[in-house]
């Protein structure tokens, strides 16, 4: 941090005279060293930057002075003259700008104020786009990553898309990962890694780490050399090699305090000793930066068969081999590998590059986001060159009268040209300063899950961007006015005393153009906004079929020693049920191997009995405690709950869901029919009776409830429970008790995070919501920018129309007349507006198929609440300018000529 | 506007170059001038100035050898020129000629000189 910002210096060379540029880069660096001594190095960057943005200032401020850069004794470049008078020139007509902004000074702060925010808000969503789409991952030649996948052919065929999402990415198995590694000729290199959490016994007090189970390939695929020690190698990979682990910078200096000399040290994890060989550097990650350290995969692993596939496979390319050559060559070794092992097969392979893998499929969302804001600058571009039109004829007769006592045309273009761009490039730099100062707000604002979140950064490409943004805001605001001056016969604008005339009426088309064209855009956003909103709106109305309030989950991660051991595991939860029902304001509590929102769901092809025999269908599988139901507000709709009747040692019992008793028991009772339990270890499945069936549930908002039984954690029971406490006390104090109580049963026992359920399900639509949200507050302002726009054009050309309204009046035409000739105006505007609208709505809006939840895209009532909501509107912005026609008085008027 | 058409910020700059002796470039004028004079000015504010004094013929400056801590740039070195000398003493006598004549003035409960 204590180097200065390298942007600031390359500005230094652009910004000074040639006569500064040897020594003033160096002055600047000292200065800046000693102040980093003095007072820090955030009040030192911060200076550094006002010093080099001030320089152009003084230089003008010199100049006007008449100092020369370098003063007297100094050789100038003999060949810069001619440059520096245009500059010079330039400069001028920069102040003159400046000046002329001053003389009219709503015009120019409504403009700035308007292309600001408009910039500001395309530069932040920029921002973001750039982090999370743009920027190359943090490996060399990143490009050249793909992930393998197999295509597992036999999910595909399958009707739940649930199958054929997951068949598409399907994992492979160690052995196929070694096929890869030795023949894939296309590929350098070849890893495989699977995650996994783990208990780190740091000394008796026991914290969960978050590791990566590596093959020796990923490293040298990923090509980034470790800090300290050496990566994950092939011997690594051996059968009985002792285990290794590379660790996190992050964990490194938070865990172990950065200890320089850690290689060699050991980890308990999951009471295996690791030996650490190797720190990765700061700034490393794989997959993501939530991981903490990556190991060796354990023998057992190592030595599972083809048809155990866990493995992600990650790959880099040869350089220059395309992607499509390379998926050519592994589908053909993919058929080599089988035609050896013989066998039924039906896995292909399949390659994406790895920059897709780990972004998914946020980039709609983003590129929507951007296309939105992009529209909203393009409606203030569209307003503010109005507005400028409006100021051109204004001046034309100075602009006539200039050209007359000499000035070129060209000069005169170059003079309009000049002040626009001056004017956008004050707003480029007010909205990056806005964007600056609302950044960190905004980071902190993104969805829980985006990827890449914490790379979003304002960097020179932002900065960039921002200065594009506002350069081509210049040239959309600026070109019609300056070719609309240019275009006028100076001499017409001279005799003419500022009247309407025929290049009057022309310039009026001009600007009723640009107005429905903000009209137009308006619409898109606003009906795209409202899909949104609407989609957002049924996805969380969704009924979840249980009561959330006031509960609080947590995940336990019970150490396999002692908790592999049923009875251990089973006595410890009951311990833990009943000193947490004992804590102050616990109305109850409820163990789970799933909670609804809290983690994912698991089912498996289960063999149920019906009234037509038996038949073998897709069931979820949930275990749960007695108080499962009653905790959750899970209603009961038909024969009764789990109770202490239902043990090990008792008649097997489960209980389903509504769906399933529908769609695989319909028009029957499924009460007392049989489902053919999960295969346990050494025990054949047991046929468990139905005794129950309970409402559904969803498991996640976006999600219809599917088919599923419950069984009673006693006559069974997964090692990985999760445990939900319904309480009316803060949820602060709560979960500290939580995690304290834990502590207190047994300190192996790694603390759990506690979160509240409603907390998770709002998170669980994070997105869609901040996507309805942004693209709402943009379509508002879209449209409040399309309203004044109506506003200004018909209230200029009313006050243009002065004299002819006044005429009109006093030759006997009532108010009405006045009144219904402005609105028709507006009118007319709107319906072109809209119009051109719906057209465009039609086609932009197919973009955000796929992103609505049970939303039709072309939404009849929607559509017209859309066009009503925006026509009414625009006929109340052209209300105000009608009703001051109607207060001409037709002698002021007339005087007026 | 001081002596001879020069502002009071030329004047101070011109004043920093004597008072920094032989080592007088771009960062000790300014560190000078915040720990002298108070002011804390931007480089491009002291180089413009700078610039005009050399214009005017009060400074006279000489490339140096580049040094690491300036991340090996070269520094320009500032000495007056006898004009620039003159100037500042006749600045000085025209103000001790002021002072005296107002004689002991009481400045927060201080006497002036």
């Amino acid at each position: 941090m204590n180097e200065p910002p390298k942007l600031a210096l390359k500005l230094v060379r652009f910004l000074s005279p040639a006569a500064w540029r040897l020594e003033i880069e160096g002055d600047l660096l000292e200065s800046f060293r000693q102040r980093v001594a003095r007072e820090g190095a955030g009040p030192a960057r911060r200076k550094l930057w006002w010093e080099v943005l001030t320089i152009p200032f003084w230089q003008m401020k010199g100049r006007l002075r008449g100092v020369r850069p370098g003063g007297d004794n100094r050789a100038v470049e003999p060949n810069g003259n001619r440059s520096r008078e245009e500059i010079r020139s330039v400069i001028r007509e920069v102040l003159l700008a400046l000046r002329a902004f001053r003389r009219n000074p709503t015009l120019s702060s409504t403009v700035v104020g308007v292309l600001a925010i408009c910039i500001g808000a395309t530069t932040a969503i920029f921002s973001v786009v750039n982090g999370v789409l743009l920027k190359p991952l943090p490996y060399p030649e990143p490009d050249r990553l793909v992930n393998i996948w197999q295509v597992n052919q036999e999910w595909l065929d399958r009707p739940d898309p649930r199958f054929q999402a997951l068949g598409w990415q399907f994992p492979v198995s160690y052995p196929v990962l070694q096929d890869w590694v030795e023949m894939a000729e296309p590929l350098e290199a070849v890893g495989g890694y699977s995650r996994f959490v783990r208990n780190l016994d740091l000394g008796g007090q026991v914290e969960r780490v978050r590791t990566i189970d590596v093959s020796s390939g990923i490293f040298p695929t990923l090509d980034v050399p470790p800090l300290l020690g050496r990566w994950i190698v092939g011997a690594d990979d051996r059968v009985g090699a002792p285990r290794v682990a590379v660790l996190s910078h992050g964990f490194w200096e938070t865990r172990l305090g950065g200890d320089p000399e850690v290689i060699g040290r050991t980890l308990n994890l999951d009471a295996q000793i690791y030996e650490v060989v190797g720190v990765m550097p700061a700034g490393f990650y794989f997959p993501d930066p939530s991981w903490d350290l990556w190991a060796g995969y354990p023998d057992a692993q190592k030595e599972s068969g083809r048809g155990s596939q866990f493995i992600t496979a990650v790959g880099r390319l040869k350089p220059g081999v395309p992607l499509a050559r390379a998926q050519r060559e592994m589908e053909a070794l993919a058929q080599r590998v089988q035609d050896e092992v013989g066998g039924e097969n039906h896995f292909g392979v399949r390659l994406n590059s790895r920059l897709s893998q780990v972004v998914g499929n946020v980039d709609t969302v983003l590129i929507i986001l951007l296309a939105a804001v992009g529209l909203v600058l393009l409606i203030a571009c569209a307003n503010v060159a109005s507005l400028m039109l409006m100021r051109a004829t204004a001046r034309r007769r100075e602009f006539a009268l200039r050209a007359a006592l000499g000035a070129g045309r060209r000069r005169l273009f170059r003079q309009s040209l000049v002040e626009i761009l001056t004017l956008c490039l004050l707003s480029g730099v007010l909205g990056l300063g806005l964007a600056v100062a609302f950044f960190e707000p905004m980071v902190a604002w993104l969805p829980a899950g985006l990827p890449r979140a914490d790379e979003v950064t304002l960097d020179g490409r932002v900065l960039l961007f921002s200065f594009g943004a506002s350069l081509v805001t210049a040239l959309l605001v600026g070109v019609l006015p300056a070719l609309s001056a240019f275009r006028t016969p100076f001499s017409e604008a001279l005799k003419d005393g500022g009247r309407s005339s025929t290049q009057g009426g022309r310039k009026r088309r001009l600007q009723g153009s640009l107005v429905s064209a903000e009209i137009a855009l308006a619409f898109v956003l606003l009906l795209g906004s409202g899909l949104l909103v609407k989609s957002f709106w049924r996805l969380n109305g969704e009924e979840r079929g249980f009561d959330p309030s006031d509960v609080m989950t947590l995940a336990l991660a019970l150490p396999d020693d002692p908790y592999g051991d049923q009875g251990e595991r089973h006595s410890f939860l009951d311990l833990l049920r009943d000193r947490l029902r004992a804590l102050p304001g616990v109305e109850g509590t409820a163990q789970a191997t799933r909670l609804p929102f809290v983690g994912g769901t698991s089912s498996s092809n289960t063999t149920i009995e019906t009234l037509a025999g038996q038949e073998e269908v897709n069931l979820q599988l949930n275990q749960v405690d007695l108080d499962f139901f009653t905790t959750l507000g899970i209603p009961v709709l038909a024969g009764r709950d789990f109770d202490a009747t239902d043990q090990a040692d008792s008649e097997p019992v489960a209980i389903i869901n509504e769906v399933a008793a529908r769609e695989h028991w319909p028009g029957e009772d499924p009460i007392g029919r049989r489902i053919q339990g999960p295969t346990r270890e050494g025990r054949d499945p047991e046929w468990m009776t139905v005794v129950g069936v309970v409402g559904d549930v969803r498991t996640r908002l976006d999600r219809d409830p599917r088919p599923k039984y419950y069984a009673p954690l006693t006559q069974a029971g997964g090692v990985r429970v999760t445990v939900a406490v319904k309480a009316r006390v803060g949820p602060e104090a709560l979960a500290s008790a939580i995690r304290a109580l834990v502590n207190e049963l047994d300190p192996s026992v790694p603390a759990p995070i506690v979160t509240s359920l409603e907390n998770r399900i709002a998170n669980s639509v994070a997105t869609p919501r901040l996507q309805a949200f942004l693209v709402s507050a943009l379509a508002v302002l879209a449209g409040l920018l399309a309203l004044v726009g109506v506003y200004g054009v018909l209230a200029y050309a009313t006050a243009q129309r002065t004299a002819e309204i006044g005429v009109r009046v006093a030759m006997g035409a009532g108010q009405m007349e006045v009144v219904k000739d402005v609105l028709s105006r507006g009118a007319r505007l709107a319906g072109v507006g809209l119009a051109i609208g719906l057209g465009l709505a039609s086609l932009a809006i197919r973009s955000l198929d796929g992103l609505l939840y049970q939303t039709e895209l072309y939404d009849g009532s929607l559509l017209l609440g859309t066009v009503a909501v925006l026509g009414l509107a625009t006929l109340a912005a052209s209300y105000f300018p009608a009703r001051k026609a109607t207060r001409v008085d037709p002698v002021e008027a007339l005087r007026a000529e | 506007m001081g002596l001879k058409g020069l502002r009071e910020f030329e004047e101070l700059v011109l004043l920093s170059v004597l008072a920094a002796g032989d080592d007088a470039y771009g960062a000790v004028i300014q560190n000078t001038l915040l720990e002298e004079a108070g002011r804390n000015s931007g480089m491009g504010a002291i180089y413009t100035a700078l610039d005009r004094l050399s214009q005017r013929g009060l400074v006279t400056s000489r490339l140096g050898e580049p040094t690491p801590v300036r991340g090996g740039r070269r520094k320009r070195h500032y000495i007056l020129t006898p004009a620039g000398l003159a100037l500042l003493a006749e600045t000085r006598r025209q103000r001790e000629t002021l002072w005296a004549k107002a004689g002991p003035v009481v400045m927060d409960g201080r006497t002036g000189k």
